[in-house]
């Protein structure tokens, strides 16, 4: 796996996913599961259940990939990386909007345009034989 | 070229493009046309630099990076000397400036990896470890984000823009904001119509 950046960065990103999933059940026990309004995750990030939810999936599978081969933790880095970033721009929109079912806020948005561009920047420059990146 | 020389290149190239394009925004048209161009092909090449071995069209590149450069120089000298306000306010040095940073770390790079390579003094390089090449990567990241986002601020675009998560329909522009030197009662009675109690 230290060979890999793909795999390398997948186990970390994934990690930290994981266990932002897990910490936010702590501070989202008075909000709804879809509620616009969620509870605050270390003063910062506005997280509510199904934001929790989504955390644990991605984190989870950013793992898994990065624990079962280069080219899965590759494929994976880029999907997620896109669906960030795609996640990212449509969070400038559902901030402040009824439709805002992942409570997102603008810390969380920051967050995640950095995730989606690291994962997105690696899985496409990193672990392939035309870049020479771990080849 | 290693792969943490060419992420960094396609770092500081991607940031140009960004910074071109925004400063579409409020500049004239014969100067905004050439500079939505250049920045969208800036920020595709820095993207394809990502993917690639080697980067695409390297000698092409170097002068691409130059010739905006070059051309800021030579538009502020001309702004000063036919005295054209206008033409200079669109030349703020710290979107430009920024911009050039970027070219120049683009185009001494290219720069010193083609005398190199002509030299024949070009090692070949060795794939980096994968913790040093994310590091870089990150470090890269991080340093053109830091750089860019205030040239993204001194823009046209940029001081219109509103604060992240704080959208409202009272947000007044930075450049906009009243002041209490040199207001002038005589536009602001100019729209104070007679029985007209606002919108």
């Amino acid at each position: 796996m230290t060979r890999s950046p793909n795999r390398m960065l997948g186990a970390i990103v994934g990690g930290f996913f994981v266990l932002f999933g897990l910490l936010g059940f702590t501070v989202t026990g008075g909000a709804g599961f879809f509620a616009t309004e969620g509870g605050m995750l270390a003063s910062m990030f506005q997280v509510n259940g199904f934001h929790n939810v989504i955390h644990l999936v991605v984190g989870a599978a950013l793992v898994l990939a990065a624990l079962s081969n280069r080219a899965a933790a590759r494929a994976v880095n880029s999907g997620l990386g896109f669906a960030l970033l795609l996640l990212g721009f449509a969070g400038l929109l559902l901030i402040g909007s009824e439709f805002n079912v992942l409570a997102l806020n603008a810390a969380g948005n920051v967050l995640h345009f950095a995730a989606a561009v690291v994962l997105l920047l690696v899985g496409i420059g990193a672990d392939s034989r035309v870049t020479g990146v771990s080849a | 070229m290693s792969a943490i020389t060419r992420t960094w290149i396609a770092f500081a190239a991607v940031g140009t493009g960004l910074i071109h394009v925004a400063l579409v925004i409020g500049s004239p048209l014969a100067l905004g046309i050439p500079l939505a161009i250049l920045g969208v092909v800036e920020f595709g090449w820095g993207i394809l630099a990502f993917t690639r071995d080697t980067l695409p069209f390297a000698r092409i590149a170097m002068v691409v990076a130059v010739a905006p450069l070059v051309t800021w120089g030579l538009l502020l000298t001309a702004a000063s000397v036919f005295q054209n306000p206008a033409l200079g306010a669109s030349l703020d040095v710290v979107p430009w400036g920024i911009a050039a940073l970027f070219q120049l770390f683009v185009a001494g790079t290219l720069a010193l990896h083609s005398r190199r390579t002509r030299e024949g003094t070009n090692a070949t390089a060795s794939a980096p470890s994968a913790g040093r090449y994310l590091i870089a990567l990150t470090v890269g990241a991080l340093a053109v984000a830091a750089l860019t986002t205030p040239a993204l601020a001194a823009t046209e675009a940029g001081i219109y823009a509103q604060p992240h998560g704080e959208h409202d329909g009272s947000f007044t522009p930075q450049r906009d904001v009243p002041t209490d030197e040199g207001t002038d009662e005589g536009v602001d009675d100019m729209f104070n119509l007679p029985n007209h109690e606002g919108h």
